[in-house]
């Protein structure tokens, strides 16, 4: 086997896995800048695995199924904001209990439907979208032109959501509704609608997320999938310094990780598995002590606001 | 909101639950002794036999104790699989009581629980479960505690024995081993946990057995649940040229036969028969057969000659069989012929497994 | 020191009242629409209700396993309410109380000789300290490098889960390394049962002990004035003078020393050697207990108590109905999303517009 391959493999395994947790983490990024944290991604992303694997198999279009699966979650993304922005109610116990309800209620459901069956949606999965001649390149051929489509979407949504966050006048009045409600408001900024928009898309790139998780790369849906991916892609933004590209960087970086801690076996290392999997977290907990750069949140976020 | 949403689930639970009532679970399959096997007189403790007394148990209760969710694709769905196939058989008229994913500060509770509410046999399936077991079943004499786990300590008071296979990852590195045609082969575990470690541990001994220059590996991957991952770590070694690989990971175990699957390389099911998920990578799967260990050990509570030991089953009592081969026994003769050969070893007693 | 004010005292009295008495209406709600969740599932809801207030209070060693579950409920309350008094969220619990199991087994499996007396307390400290320190980083990291301390609970959530689970596996495993558990803990840290034949233990007693301590340091010390202080309005802490870094480096290191008892406990008196999951989720229920109590003692007891009863009665209904365990985990997240719903209620409600308190 070729140092060339090896590369190569790693880099089209690293995209693969960091779609799901790019597309949480670009939604997480959309409700941080609106002033909201939700540590509840987990349980979206759960959520949304299992309606994505439900909803497929009873519709036999994958397509339809990741769209069920938005919406899923955009309702969670509603109550959430039904909850922490109109009810005022902490942002992070509500976060808790939503992974909590999301890891019960995606297996219940799931027992509900399918009982103690393997459920596989595999004859409808996504197919690849392959560039003949490109996709022959080495090193990044793969990587680069033979990809399921959902992978190619989600990269592509980086430059969307930096260009709608920082180029247009709703992406400046989402931001300044994280920085400073209160000033928001006064420019006549309605802060409770931006938060609720800003929820419901930034969920529903969850469910999009955990959509794929379960139809893109595995086509079926395990209890507790998402194996902590919620809260990478909450470290993801955090490490990404809030910013989209910086999230998307943050995104490979641990995905990279990953890639290379699921290689290790394979090429002969003992390094204890407990340890490669805290990598991620650590890294976060680093960067937010400082040691990369500041790393400045927006001013309001997690704050309840009252109008008026 | 959320009454609609469970109104139009529960709908199409009902639907979908009749329809599931008429399929057949995978994972249940039934104690066929291993090719091989059936021209030999049944050793005693054969759990592939049971049946011939006939007597009348329906009044007997089974519960189970799981440490992880019954449809694990692994060590608890074959449990929860193999008891329910026990309690049809008997057509027991008390519920199979599952408890599923019991915490450690939950384990003492769920057994006095069931003792409390008369249970005959109470199955306790995992090593962890040991001292919670040791704790009540001296409070209730009249219930037959299992462990699933043949390992020391867990036969000290008499109501409680242990039962289990033992060597069942032999069986997975002998098939393995004829599959390879590089000549590399990888066994995955899920987590360094006592029921899968068992299996790792025994599998290069059993490679080694078929061909003594083979390279085997073996590793864990960290996860049970994490298919993804799996897949990926299974993606290496592929890439790295092994051709035959096998993984006891539970529901992460799925990920590496769909690697298997998309890099064209064989993969060995574990605990189900596991064709199914991928009919061209996936050539014969191990079952540890626990539905005629229960059996067994629910026939002699029933009859009331339960002992306080281990019982546990090697290779040659059927403690571990293989699937069904799907026709690849006469894609690949050789490699059925191999293992038969392994097997044969065994039952002359030239292999002790 | 401040002077004792009964006409302010009767308030908040009366306050804390009104918030347990909205709490227990919004569990009782949850519980309503748990038990639609349950209907749809094909169960008897009357008869998942039965068994679970008889799995919880009907009889005697019922009412031993809903006092067993209350334990670390109350220490991992207390962490969360103590952190929050002091304006922060301490999301780490779980964690923390990891942490305080692990190190609580080193002392109380490696430690030999001595006499319960002193083992016992000894352990306890080390699960104490265990927890604290793992807190204490995060007091640490976030008064002298600005780190948002909900990030790092939770992201050092996983990392002490990991840490366990390699210990248990690695080199604290009992010999000769066949099982993924710890050596039993020595008789002498073992916490004593205080019921004959159920598994309530003298972890129960420590905990309404140390619930004392905590409304006596919060509402009796100068310490737990500053703290509460700076929690409220944190200008004004500054302004008085109040040292608020390093108070909130001390909440963190006993608020995480309070979740590593929960975890001490568990191991001492319940599983009795460590396990790579210790605990079924009470760090993330200590959340919910605090806020039913509304951050007071009493509330604390009262929510652990009600907690306490979901664990244990959601078991045996989950036994004697044979609905899939994850259920419980969606009848507590109703609750707490109940209990957060009706928090404007608490604060007020449509009634009286207070809004001074919460100017941005």
């Amino acid at each position: 086997m070729s140092p060339i391959n090896l590369i190569g493999g790693l880099i089209t395994s690293d995209l693969r896995m960091a779609t799901p947790i790019l597309l949480a983490a670009l939604g997480l990024l959309i409700m941080n800048r609106a002033g909201l944290i939700n540590i509840g991604c987990e349980g979206i992303m759960l959520m949304s695995a299992f309606t994505a694997v439900a909803a497929t198999y009873a519709l036999h279009n994958v397509w339809l199924g990741m769209l069920c699966a938005m919406l899923v979650a955009g309702v969670m993304g509603a109550l959430f904001a039904l909850l922490t922005v109109s009810l005022r109610a902490n942002q992070i116990v509500v976060g808790v209990a939503f992974n909590t309800l999301g890891t019960g209620l995606s297996t219940v459901l799931y027992r509900m439907l399918f009982g103690m069956d393997f459920v596989s949606v595999k004859e409808y999965a996504f197919s690849r979208v392959s560039i003949p001649g490109l996709k022959e390149l080495p090193l990044i051929g793969e990587a680069l032109f033979d990809q399921m489509p959902i992978v190619y979407l989600a990269f592509l949504l980086v430059p969307v959501v930096a260009y709608f966050l920082f180029r247009t006048p709703t992406g400046l009045n989402l931001r300044s509704v994280g920085e400073n409600p209160r000033a928001a408001d006064t420019l006549g900024i309605d802060v409770y609608k931006m938060r609720y928009a800003a929820t419901i898309a930034g969920c529903m790139l969850m469910g999009m997320g955990g959509a794929f998780l379960s139809t893109g790369l595995l086509n079926s849906f395990q209890e507790g999938m998402t194996a902590n991916r919620g809260f990478i892609a909450l470290a993801a933004v955090i490490f990404g310094k809030y910013k989209p590209k910086g999230v998307m960087l943050a995104t490979m970086l641990f995905a990279l990780g990953l890639a290379v801690a699921n290689l290790l076996p394979s090429i002969g290392s003992n390094i204890p598995y407990n340890f490669v999997t805290m990598i991620p977290y650590l890294l976060t907990v680093v960067a937010l002590a400082g040691f990369v750069g500041k790393v400045t949140p927006p001013a309001a976020a997690g704050k309840p606001y009252k109008k008026g | 909101m959320k009454k609609k949403w469970l109104a139009l689930v529960l709908a199409l639970a009902m639907s979908l639950g009749l329809a599931a009532c008429g399929g057949d679970t995978g994972g249940s399959a039934a104690p066929t002794p291993a090719t091989g096997g059936d021209s030999s007189p049944a050793p005693a403790q054969s759990p592939a036999g049971g049946g011939e007394n006939s007597g009348d148990y329906s009044d007997l209760k089974i519960a189970v104790l799981l440490a992880g969710p019954a449809n694990d694709n692994g060590w608890n769905a074959t449990a929860f699989n193999a008891l329910t196939a026990v309690h049809d058989k008997y057509g027991l008229k008390e519920e199979l009581g599952v408890s599923e994913s019991v915490a450690a500060s939950d384990m003492e509770e769920f057994l006095r629980g069931y003792a409390q509410d008369g249970y005959d046999m109470i199955v306790a399936h995992g090593s962890q479960f040991v001292d919670a077991v040791h704790k009540v079943a001296p409070d209730y004499p009249d219930s037959k505690f299992v462990i699933s786990f043949a390992g020391e300590g867990t036969e000290q008071a008499p109501n409680v024995a242990g039962v289990g296979p033992v060597n069942s990852g032999v069986l997975a590195g002998a098939v393995a081993a004829a599959a390879s045609s590089a000549n590399k082969i990888v066994m995955l575990g899920g987590e360094n946990t006592p029921s899968i470690t068992e299996l790792v541990d025994m599998f290069e001994p059993g490679a080694k057995a078929v061909k003594p220059d083979i390279q085997v590996e073996t590793a864990y991957i960290g996860t049970l649940t994490d298919a993804d991952k799996a897949k990926e770590v299974a993606l290496g070694y592929a890439n790295q040229g092994f051709d035959v690989i096998c993984a006891t990971a539970n529901n992460a175990g799925l990920g590496v036969i769909q690697a298997a699957d998309e890099a064209g390389i064989y993969a060995i099911g574990y605990n189900a028969d596991q064709y199914d998920q991928a009919p061209d990578a996936v050539i014969v799967s191990i079952l540890r057969n626990f539905e005629g260990m229960f059996d067994n050990v629910f026939q002699e509570i029933a009859n009331g000659t339960f002992e306080a030991k281990i019982y546990a089953y090697g290779l040659k009592d059927g403690g571990t069989i293989l699937s069904d081969w799907h026709g690849w026994d006469e894609k690949l003769p050789e490699v059925k012929a191999a293992v038969d050969q392994f097997l044969a070893d065994v039952e002359s007693g030239k292999l002790d497994y | 020191m401040q002077q004792f004010d009964k006409v302010k005292f009767r308030n908040n009295m009366s306050l804390a009242a009104r918030q347990i008495a909205i709490s227990a209406l919004a569990v009782i709600a949850a519980l309503a629409i748990s038990m639609i969740v349950v209907a749809a599932m094909g169960v008897n809801p009357a008869k998942a209700m039965s068994k679970m207030i008889s799995g919880a209070l009907g009889g005697k060693s019922a009412v031993a396993e809903t006092l067993v579950k209350m334990t670390p409920l109350l220490f991992t309350g207390m962490s969360y309410a103590l952190a929050n008094r002091c304006g922060l969220t301490n999301i780490g619990m779980e964690g923390q109380l990891y942490i305080g199991a692990l190190t609580a087994t080193i002392a109380g499996v490696y430690i030999q000789g001595l006499p319960m007396v002193i083992h016992l307390p000894l352990t306890m400290l080390a699960g104490f300290l265990g927890g604290g320190i793992w807190g204490g980083v995060v007091g640490v990291l976030k008064v002298k490098f600005g780190a948002n301390e909900i990030i790092t609970t939770v992201m050092l959530n996983t990392v002490a889960t990991n840490l366990v689970q390699y210990m248990v596996t690695g080199p604290i495993t009992e010999p000769p390394g066949d099982d993924a558990q710890s050596s039993p803990l020595l008789d002498s840290a073992t916490l004593p049962t205080i019921l004959k034949g159920t598994r309530a233990h003298l972890g129960i007693l420590i905990a309404l002990l140390f619930v004392v301590a905590f409304y006596l340091f919060l509402w009796k010390s100068k310490k737990g004035y500053e703290i509460r202080v700076s929690g409220q309005n944190p200008d004004a802490a500054i302004y008085s003078g109040i040292n608020t870094g390093r108070n909130i480096m001390i909440v963190m290191l006993l608020a995480g020393g309070l979740a590593g008892l929960a975890g001490a406990t568990e191991v001492m008196g319940v599983q009795g050697r460590l396990f790579p999951t210790v605990s079924p989720g009470y760090g993330f229920d200590g959340i919910a207990v605090s806020l039913i109590g509304a951050n007071t003692a009493p509330g604390i007891v009262a929510g652990a108590f009600l907690f306490g009863i979901l664990r244990a009665g959601g078991n045996s209904m989950q036994r004697a109905t044979g609905v899939p365990v994850a259920i419980i985990s969606v009848i507590q997240a109703i609750v707490i999303l109940m209990v957060v719903a009706t928090g404007f209620l608490r604060e007020g409600g449509f009634r009286k517009k207070k809004t001074s308190q919460k100017a941005a």
